[in-house]
């Protein structure tokens, strides 16, 4: 097996492949670290210059895309559908009234700040307009978008879709969001370490999946200090605030990483009736979710797509 | 035969008294055990199944279990997952 490690997206981005040829491995490893780079720049709220921002300053005005952003608006869109607006990736005023102005790797570097308490009126991500021919997108007025965990989990999957061309199988890891292709020569599954939230730098188990994406969304990260309350990056859109959750981590396993992406954030926020109302006689996608306590709670087929090892 | 009965209980009190004391003298003596290491090995139970129990009726979860207490002994996959 070979690896690769590097930072992009403000997470730990490692790359794993398995291939009989090192020089090409290599090879496709340098393509896929080149792809993230510049698909970071595309996607990032924290720069001036990138098309994100671009298309937040053209609030009001249809704006035309590239052909990567329109296919992570249109995936958004539709989840945010899917998941009854639950998942609103127009949350980015609430997020930096919660604090959350700038990049992670900064907030942690800075000491907590104080900010005026102002009530953020909520916008829902449906609302929004999209013209296919065109590649086109109309927000309305004032709405602020941040497409944070979904485009992290697009970049993840296309990045290991390309590295797949290199390597018999392989993985791409983007903070502990991975997407997997294909299967280990020998191997009957990929094995996942499933972090303990209270502890990260223990596994509570290991997870034996099948290729597809693997996404946790933890209120135990991406925590700061503002205003004198300990804030977490989890809006919840029906109270512009950061959620407060039944849950500590939700795991979940699909067919493509922006789903995982996406109804791990959702169950986090909504908890055990939204994961009933989500994944009654589910059996493309499956989660575990860890409580306060440290119980492991999983959907109806947890055992067929984790094989949670004992 | 009373002066052998009473001596005969005489003798076992005192052989008791003595091997009681005797007793507690060598246990208190005895070497501790060591402590458990933290970079010694635990012997613990055998790995066995998550425990399981009946999720409410109400609800789809499938099952709930008790996360393994020893996660040290499994070498740790290099991929992790628990959010970023």
């Amino acid at each position: 097996m070979h690896y690769h490690e590097f930072r992009a997206m403000n997470s730990a981005i490692l790359l794993v492949a398995d291939g009989d040829n090192p020089t090409l491995i290599e090879k496709g490893f340098k393509a896929v670290r080149e792809f993230i780079e510049q698909s970071e720049q595309r996607f990032t709220r924290f720069t001036e210059t990138s098309e994100l921002t671009a298309l937040n300053h053209s609030a009001g005005k249809w704006f035309e895309t590239s052909g990567d952003m329109f296919q992570v608006l249109q995936q958004a869109y539709q989840l945010a559908q899917d998941t009854m607006g639950i998942f609103n990736p127009a949350i980015l005023p609430a997020l930096k009234q919660a604090g959350y102005d700038r990049s992670m790797d900064e907030i942690k570097s800075i000491q907590p700040r104080t900010g005026a308490e102002q009530v953020v009126a909520m916008q829902d991500f449906r609302e929004i307009r999209m013209d296919e021919a065109k590649q086109a997108i109309l927000l309305p007025a004032e709405m602020q978008v941040d497409l944070g965990g979904i485009a992290k989990g697009w970049i993840a999957e296309q990045a290991a879709r390309q590295l797949a061309e290199y390597a018999r199988a392989c993985a791409v890891s983007a903070g502990g969001d991975m997407f997997l292709v294909n299967l280990p020569k020998g191997e009957m599954d990929w094995e996942v370490g499933l972090e303990d939230p209270l502890h990260p730098e223990l596994n509570l188990t290991v997870l034996h999946v099948k290729p597809g994406a693997v996404a946790t969304s933890s209120v135990a990260k991406r925590q700061w200090v503002h205003n004198g309350r300990m804030q977490h990056h989890l809006i919840d859109p029906r109270s512009g605030e950061p959620a407060k959750t039944e849950w500590l981590s939700v795991t979940v396993w699909a067919e493509s990483a922006a789903q995982a992406e996406v109804y791990a954030k959702v169950l986090l926020i909504g908890g055990s009736e939204m994961a009933d109302e989500l994944f009654n006689n589910q059996t493309d996608k499956a989660y575990l979710a860890v409580d306060k306590q440290g119980w492991v709670i999983g959907s109806q087929n947890y055992q067929e797509v984790f094989h949670v090892q004992s | 035969m009373k002066i052998v009965k009473k001596g005969m209980r005489i003798w076992i009190t005192i052989t008791a008294v003595f091997s009681f004391l005797g007793g507690w003298v060598l246990f208190s003596h005895s070497p501790k055990p060591a402590p458990l290491q933290a970079s010694q090995p635990a012997i613990s139970a055998p790995a066995s199944n998550p425990s399981f129990s009946v999720p409410n009726n109400n609800s789809q979860s499938g099952g709930f279990f008790v996360p393994q207490q020893n996660p040290t002994f499994n070498p740790s996959p290099r991929l992790r997952t628990g959010g970023s």
